[in-house]
């Protein structure tokens, strides 16, 4: 896909958000039936994934790109189906106590379960559970519109499928790529204040200290995309894994450096600068929250006894 | 000889990697530890000797310099193997591949007489930039260079060179106030340090070793063939040098750290574990710095260079840097103030020069100012 034809599809997705009716399943049905929804030949989701994952989270569409994903995965058919996850210590396919359940509201009859079995970086780390056994409870609408759901894991009575072991790296990157995307609007919006908002008589762009809050943003930004860029063009599901947790963790960090550079408009309900920092910490759930990410990574080097070199110069 | 006769980058790789396995007694004397400046110079300068004499430093420099050609991913390879093997890459590599590329590009002919002899350890040079009166703001240095016939003279005083009382050249940021106004009044020389009127004295740094010095040009005299880049032009060699200095900098620096985190595991492993969440999070900089470096790299193999982007690069080595040796420290409490072993002594070491890192190559706070102005577009500061 070259620059010209990715700047109309974007155009094309932003009209489909902007005409259908603001809803996970609207929006999830339209993206099948226009045939958004492609795999590449080798099962890997193509550009047009990153680019539906970049623009549903700069238009903050009410839709689950990670879901859609994963259910794609699963059943092609039936890609609107919810999909709930499970964050923490999974031990025979059955989460530990630390583990927590959370998804999008669900007809829990037909629902999935994606277990993330986060013990050890280097373990078989998900296997998908056909559902018949949550119980969901309403959760706090942090996100505006996400519809989650908390969820109580009884016990696993449906069918056990493994979804390919290549999927998961794939939907990492998929979940990278939308935290990414969050952070990048955010800094865009802090950027653009600090250029046109004037105080003693300049641009507060022009004071350090602002320079260096934004600075900071691209750093972070550019290091996660460096490596959510590595992770996509080779599949490694260690740099996936490494990737996911940057941009979570540059999430978290851009949303405070920009709401202090946005001053008391970074924190009022209107401006939509808050709105994407909400929704940036309910997507840093999927998957698992990168402090969780980092602590399974430190596990895993501390199990290994050895420091993982990724990529060749 | 064209581009498709170079061996590619992980078969050079894998062929030294080798090399390090089947030579591994003869290249214990190597090891990365804490020495001296001065016995750190001169055992690399051996090193360099041997490496170059086997071919495997030559990777990555053009064959007109002595090189077999390649790019800067050649010769990152060959520092990564080194730096993973527990073998220091040499310091004076600092210098090349800051320097390196830009007297190839701007003045080849000097590149290739004196390359070859920096590469392999026979001179050894250093970068003249800071003085006393000029550090961040560099561009109002006072060290003049003017033209005395076929020649040119250069007066002044230069501080914190790195490797300048080892040196046989320092290149000189000089005020050429005949050459334009400015940033065009910057010329930049190569000046011979055992010329009549040059002289310099070592700084000790916190570190304890005498990791910088002060140079001083009392008239100079410097042929016009160690002019790089032409006069008036000096700011432009700096510039391109300083995307060296930030992106293929970092790329050794953050092999080794792979390797020194290695050690941390293998010595405190009980404490490593214990600190999961901490660890994780060095790997994540770690990682962040290595692919955000690996792409640079790339950049400045192909592209002609990744500009202020390497900015990103400085900041991201300053960061996993400082957050290792910090862990480091944390876990070897009280080993790291108070142990006599060369283990005890590296931690220490890399502990304490991880505090100057935020500093040479352009404060964080420049390379901050670098990114908000050339990246994001926001007004410099007012000036007085």
């Amino acid at each position: 896909m070259n620059a010209e034809e990715a700047a109309e599809l974007r155009e094309a997705l932003r009209h489909l958000l902007a005409t259908v009716r603001p809803t996970h399943a609207d929006i999830a049905s339209a993206l099948v039936e226009e045939e958004w929804l492609e795999v590449d030949a080798d099962g890997a989701p193509g550009a047009v994934w990153t680019l539906i994952a970049e623009v549903c989270a700069e238009e903050l569409a009410p839709v689950h790109v990670l879901d859609l994903f994963v259910a794609h995965a699963l059943t092609p058919d039936d890609p609107a189906i919810p999909v709930a996850y499970v964050v923490g210590d999974v031990l025979d396919g059955e989460p530990s106590t630390t583990a927590r359940l959370f998804g999008r509201a669900a007809d829990a009859s037909r629902g999935r379960v994606l277990v993330v079995d986060d013990t050890r970086a280097d373990a078989p780390e998900a296997l998908l559970v056909a559902e018949d056994s949550l119980a969901q409870s309403p959760a706090h609408d942090f996100a505006e519109g996400l519809d989650m759901r908390r969820f109580d894991w009884t016990r696993n009575t449906g069918v056990l499928e493994r979804l390919d072991p290549a999927a998961i790296p794939r939907a990492r990157v998929i979940q990278g790529r939308i935290l990414a995307s969050l952070s990048t609007r955010m800094l865009a919006l802090a950027r653009d204040h600090a250029a046109s908002r004037t105080q003693f008589g300049v641009p507060i762009g022009s004071f350090q200290a602002v320079k260096h809050l934004l600075a900071d943003c691209v750093i972070e930004m550019e290091s996660a995309r460096a490596a959510l860029d590595y992770a996509d063009d080779t599949g490694d599901p260690l740099a996936a894994r490494v990737a996911r947790a940057l941009a979570g963790r540059t999430a978290f960090r851009v949303g405070r450096a920009t709401q202090q550079v946005s001053g008391a408009m970074g924190f009022s309900w209107e401006w939509s600068l808050q709105h994407y920092v909400r929704r940036a910490h309910v997507e840093d759930l999927r998957l698992g929250p990168w402090q969780h990410s980092a602590r399974v990574l430190g596990q895993s080097i501390a199990h290994l006894g050895a420091v993982p070199v990724i990529g060749g110069a | 000889m064209s581009d498709d006769d170079i061996t590619p980058v992980e078969d050079v790789a894998r062929e030294f990697a080798t090399w390090v396995r089947d030579n591994a007694d003869a290249l214990v004397r190597y090891r990365d530890e804490a020495r001296s400046f001065e016995d750190a110079v001169a055992v690399h300068r051996e090193l360099q000797r041997l490496l170059w004499d086997e071919g495997w430093t030559r990777w990555g420099w053009p064959r007109a310099s002595g090189g077999r050609g390649g790019s800067v991913r050649h010769r990152a390879a060959v520092y990564e193997v080194l730096a993973l093997a527990d073998i220091g890459v040499p310091e004076t590599f600092q210098i090349l591949e800051v320097a390196g590329e830009a007297v190839q590009h701007f003045a080849p002919e000097l590149a290739a007489e004196l390359l070859p002899r920096l590469v392999s350890g026979a001179d050894v040079w250093s970068l003249g930039l800071s003085e006393p009166e000029a550090g961040s703001d560099l561009a109002s240095l006072r060290t003049r260079i003017a033209p005395a016939g076929d020649r040119y003279v250069v007066t002044g005083a230069k501080t914190w060179n790195g490797f300048g009382h080892l040196a046989d050249y320092s290149f000189a940021l000089c005020r050429d106030e005949s050459a334009g106004e400015g940033r065009t009044a910057l010329t930049m020389a190569l000046v011979d340090l055992h010329a009549t009127g040059a002289s310099t004295r070592p700084i000790r740094a916190m570190t304890g070793r005498n990791e910088f010095a002060e140079v001083f040009f009392d008239d100079v005299e410097v042929p016009a063939e160690r002019i790089i880049g032409g006069r008036g032009n000096g700011w432009n060699v700096i510039a391109y040098m300083m995307q060296f200095e930030r992106g293929t900098y970092a790329w050794p620096r953050q092999s080794r750290l792979h390797r020194r985190l290695d050690d941390l595991l293998a010595r405190y492993p009980r404490s490593m574990a214990a600190h999961p969440g901490r660890l994780g999070e060095a790997y994540l900089d770690l990682v962040a710095l290595r692919l955000k470096c690996r792409e640079s790299l790339r950049a400045l193999a192909t592209e002609g260079g990744p500009g202020p982007n390497a900015s990103v690069d400085k900041l991201l080595v300053v960061r996993a840097e400082t957050e290792i040796t910090s862990l480091g420290h944390d876990v070897s409490f009280p080993d790291v103030e108070l142990g006599e072993d060369p283990d005890a002594a590296m931690w220490r070491h890399d502990y304490v020069y991880a505090r100057a890192l935020s500093i040479f190559g352009g404060t964080n706070e420049i390379q901050k100012n670098i990114i908000a102005e050339k990246i994001l577009g926001l007004p410099r500061e007012g000036r007085r």
